[in-house]
């Protein structure tokens, strides 16, 4: 097996300014299975094939979530004290008793069509705030349309607090990244999650005090005041959420955004209603790919790709490399607009796929038809910022000009 | 902030995460988690009515040292 030391996969320098695409495609080709190490001795298993990074999601008895989705994520590399009880770092059965409640209160068809109406509001005051000639950072100005109103449905709040709990969520996982906090960053990180976690307990609290539970955050404050969940677990999933919702869609429009300015001819297809927005929204999933990876700990050796990862092994499952991977899609390095039959692994597999994924689906989509719709249309003007993540691939700024449609598909 | 005491930390300590900690404990080894710090945090708030920032928690790490970082970050004002 293919054993790579320093490995640029830790580098989030490597994710910002070098092209991870090409890398992986290389490891896709001559060694889909490979060890990756690091000079303090932290080592991961990479996998970058589309059927083995599927079997991994699907075989979560042997590979585990609870210690850390990311690499470093964690603030020890072992268990840590919201494993068992935060949804992406939980196991059976605790995983399915978190889940349920969280789906059944957040992510039903009432509130899919209460969040997608609020979306749709959303997206279009922010496009509608702007006028031909103008000249902004999409990746500031727009994209945090996409997330906010997921936020307000879900938390009950209005759109000045979903806007300040958008960027305290900014600032935890982006905290490595300068654009989004200044000075000392991991103070910044902790800072901001413990005022995530204190605004989510005060929601609870007026919940309980209210009764109300027509939205998630008030299903959790009702279990909580049963005594059906504890009041730990509650805020743990909130908190789970709520990062989960912010800090991915505003990185899939930007992203969407760039896409739509490098294939104008394609575009042109939505535009014109030749192509679903549906079937364009997939093909923006798997060309995106905002979560590169997730990483499991193998509780009993594992077999995949014709090798055997031992007990006790950190496996990384790249999305973004499966998404490419030429057994499973045609022309896996073009953007194919109207692609059929789209196995997109964006959102993961089995039981811990996504748990946002409709909510995700549905903003991706909406932004898609509005701006088919809208009779302006963004011209990137200038190189985009990438983020400094390797587990997030998006971009920290992205300087838009607004031109008339026509401007862009004549 | 300065009225915020070693032993203050201690006691919230024990209050919060049932640990029996000494001054000069690592509170995060002692099993001290973010959702501890936030408990320990509003009973601070609630004895001395001041809302101490969470890296000092982490910062300090113990009842000593985050009294130390409370006071610096007071005296840098």
């Amino acid at each position: 097996m293919l054993v790579v030391e320093d490995s640029p996969l830790y580098s989030a320098e490597f994710f910002a300014t070098g092209d991870p695409w090409s890398y992986l495609a290389q490891l896709r080709r001559e060694a889909p299975v490979s060890l990756h190490r690091r000079a303090d001795g932290y080592e991961f298993y990479a996998l970058t094939k589309h059927a083995d990074v599927h079997a991994a999601y699907v075989d979560h008895t042997r590979l585990s979530s609870a210690y850390g989705t990311m690499v470093d994520g964690s603030y020890l590399p072992r268990k840590d004290s919201a494993s068992g009880r935060m949804l992406i770092v939980a196991d059976q059965p605790e995983h399915a008793a978190i889940k349920k409640p969280v789906k059944a209160g957040g992510f039903n068809r009432t509130m899919l069509a209460r969040i997608g109406e609020t979306v749709r509001r959303n997206i279009r005051t922010a496009l509608d705030g702007l006028a031909v000639g103008d000249r902004v950072d999409f990746s500031r100005v727009v994209a945090p349309a996409l997330p906010m109103g997921v936020l307000e449905v879900l938390f009950g709040i209005g759109a000045t607090d979903a806007g300040h709990l958008l960027e305290r969520t900014r600032t935890m996982i982006g905290y490595r990244d300068a654009a989004y906090v200044g000075g000392s960053s991991l103070d910044s990180l902790v800072d901001a999650q413990l005022e995530v976690l204190d605004f989510i307990e005060e929601l609870i609290d007026d919940r309980i005090a209210s009764g109300a539970d027509d939205d998630m955050i008030g299903m959790l404050a009702q279990l909580v005041a049963s005594g059906a969940m504890s009041r730990d677990v509650a805020l743990l999933n909130g908190l789970n959420v709520a990062v989960g919702g912010n800090e991915t869609t505003p990185h899939t429009a930007s992203l969407v955004v760039t896409t739509i300015d490098a294939e104008r001819d394609q575009w042109r297809g939505v535009v014109d209603g030749r192509v679903g927005a549906d079937v364009a929204t997939q093909e923006f999933l798997r060309w995106t790919s905002t979560n590169s990876y997730v990483q499991r700990l193998s509780v009993a050796d594992f077999e995949v790709g014709g090798q055997v990862i031992p007990e006790g092994s950190f496996v990384t499952l790249w999305n973004m490399s499966a998404n490419r991977d030429e057994d499973v899609f045609e022309r896996p390095d073009e953007f194919v607009v109207d692609r059929r039959d789209n196995k997109q692994i964006a959102f993961g597999a089995g039981m811990h796929r996504c748990i946002g994924a409709p909510v995700a689906t549905l903003e991706v989509q909406t932004f898609v038809e509005e701006l088919a719709e809208w009779d302006r249309a963004f011209e990137v003007v200038a190189p985009p910022r990438r983020l400094y993540s390797n587990f997030m691939l998006g971009l920290t700024e992205l300087q838009v000009e607004v031109v008339k449609a026509k401007a862009l598909v004549a | 902030m300065s009225d915020i005491t070693t032993k203050m930390i201690i006691d919230c300590v024990r209050e919060v995460a049932r640990r029996d900690v000494s001054g000069d404990t690592d509170i995060f080894t002692a099993g001290v988690d973010s959702l501890a710090v936030l408990r320990c945090r509003a009973l601070l708030k609630k004895w001395t009515g001041v809302k101490v920032p969470g890296h000092v928690f982490f910062g300090g790490r113990t009842p000593e040292g985050i009294v130390d970082l409370i006071g610096a970050d007071n005296a840098g004002r």
